[in-house]
């Protein structure tokens, strides 16, 4: 009898941890819950910086993979911008950019990969990949027709040109020629560009990253004049936005032996000839995980560097407010600058056409 | 009291599985599982129109087949293409499984 009365007790007390782990594990799964932004201060394409929450701010150095089903939860953490693969017709992409705008406070930058091999356009306009192009005038003419294409459809940043020398890897990413060949095809395809509002990103800073030992998934180079050459031109010629990749390098650049994208070194050298976005490869590139063993400061470390834009096309959301929550952390312990954060808003907001008052 | 037993019995399971799950997501582990129990080599080969390329990065891999339009299974592979005679990349699925778990947009049509 006290052993049945024992077994009931039992039942009782595993029904109700049961219970209670059962709604532990939904409170888990639920996101965390995102206000509508309030109280941001933008009109006639001017804004209050001090209107903006520091997440928010936080938020607006991330540029994230326009999912359809993220939409909102992208708009209401006010994430910078978005990117899109390829998609079968032209107003299919103007429905999802004019989709991800209209709910969007502050207007995301909506970038696109032509980086020259595979065409995302390729269902309704055909363009020819790098190594395709014989000269400096085609380089303008392509890079003037895939501007104003992309103009039409709502994009505002083209992760390209790739000005890497030499594409070992896929073998149609890179201009042929010289390194001077190819730095003057590179700048006459970035003004052709430019010259209908498209941001262009000389990538991917310093160089040598196409040119990979499939065996290790951690790239070291050793970089020279040659390779800096086209990034060189490409600022001259006013290139918006430079793509740092994750290799570690020295040579004639250095990144102290850790990936260029967290080397604050590296990037400060960068910063000193060049005022436009500087954005990081997509973060789990190059082994750039691998290098870290801890997500945490791998985020604090390219936060810290002086990166403009943090490339992270992960689709979890939770990811995307770990991310912040850590940047936040980092801030109000000391550990990353409030300022610091504020140029890179600054450059950001200036690059989508929006003037920033304090 | 054997069904006293046996309901206990149950409730036990059950009470693990949910410890486990709020460490470790069910889901996670059962989509670990598909890859795990998948013994081959993740595969990614990019054809650029000439010539057939092994990409040993099946990150990279991951991150360039969700630039792509659709993805077709072809046994025994899945080819991923933005047009039939564009470029395209051909893998197998334990690839595919990978870049599903890492969470890249990438679906079978």
């Amino acid at each position: 009898m006290l052993r049945k009365i024992k077994e009931i007790y039992l039942t009782i007390f595993l029904i109700l941890l049961v219970i209670l782990l059962i709604v532990v594990s939904i409170e888990k799964e639920k996101l965390p819950r995102i206000e509508q932004p309030v109280g941001v201060y933008y009109e006639q394409d001017v804004i209050d910086l001090g209107s903006l929450t520091l997440k928010q701010k936080i938020a607006q150095m991330i540029l994230s993979y326009g999912k359809e089903e993220n939409k909102e939860e992208l708009q209401k953490l006010n994430i910078g911008g978005i990117f899109l693969g390829a998609k079968g017709s032209r107003s299919e992409y103007m429905a999802a950019i004019n989709d991800f705008q209209n709910g969007s406070i502050i207007p995301f930058l909506v970038a696109i990969d032509m980086e020259g091999c595979v065409n995302p356009f390729e269902n309704f306009q055909d363009f020819p990949s790098l190594k395709e192009i014989n000269n400096k005038k085609e380089a303008y003419e392509v890079g003037k027709a895939e501007g104003e294409l992309m103009k039409e459809l709502g994009f505002t940043i083209n992760f390209a040109p790739v000005v890497d020398l030499n594409d070992t890897v896929w073998k149609c990413r890179s201009f042929l020629g010289t390194p001077e060949e190819i730095a003057s095809k590179a700048s006459s395809y970035i003004i052709g560009l430019q010259e209908d509002g498209i941001i262009a990103t000389a990538k991917h800073y310093p160089g040598k990253t196409l040119m990979r030992d499939p065996h290790k998934k951690i790239v070291y180079a050793n970089v020279d004049e040659d390779d800096i050459l086209p990034f060189n031109e490409a600022i001259k010629y006013g290139v918006g936005a430079i793509m740092v990749s994750h290799i570690i390098v020295n040579g004639s650049v250095n990144s102290e032996n850790k990936p260029s994208s967290v080397s604050e070194k590296l990037i400060g050298n960068l910063r000193n000839n060049f005022d436009g976005l500087i954005i990081t490869d997509e973060i789990r590139m190059n082994g750039l995980e691998i290098y870290y063993k801890d997500r945490y400061q791998m985020y604090i470390d390219l936060f810290k560097a002086d990166n403009d834009i943090i490339l992270n096309l992960d689709n979890n959301i939770k990811n995307l407010h770990y991310v912040i929550s850590v940047v936040e952390r980092a801030v109000n312990e000391g550990i990353i600058s409030e300022e610091r954060i504020d140029r890179s808003i600054e450059r950001i907001l200036k690059a989508k056409g929006i003037r920033v008052v304090k | 009291m054997r069904v006293l037993r046996l309901i206990n019995t149950i409730l036990i399971i059950l009470s693990l599985a949910l410890i486990i799950n709020i460490f470790y997501p069910l889901n996670a582990i059962s989509g670990l599982a598909v890859y795990r129990l998948d013994f081959s080599q993740p595969k990614c080969t990019f054809y650029n129109g000439e010539e057939y390329i092994e990409i040993d990065d099946i990150e990279q891999c991951c991150y360039d087949l969700q630039k792509q339009l659709i993805c077709e299974q072809r046994d025994p592979f899945i080819e991923c293409y933005v047009t039939k005679t564009g470029t395209s990349y051909i893998i197998n699925s334990k690839t595919f499984n990978y870049c599903k778990k890492e969470g890249y947009d990438v679906e079978k049509n």
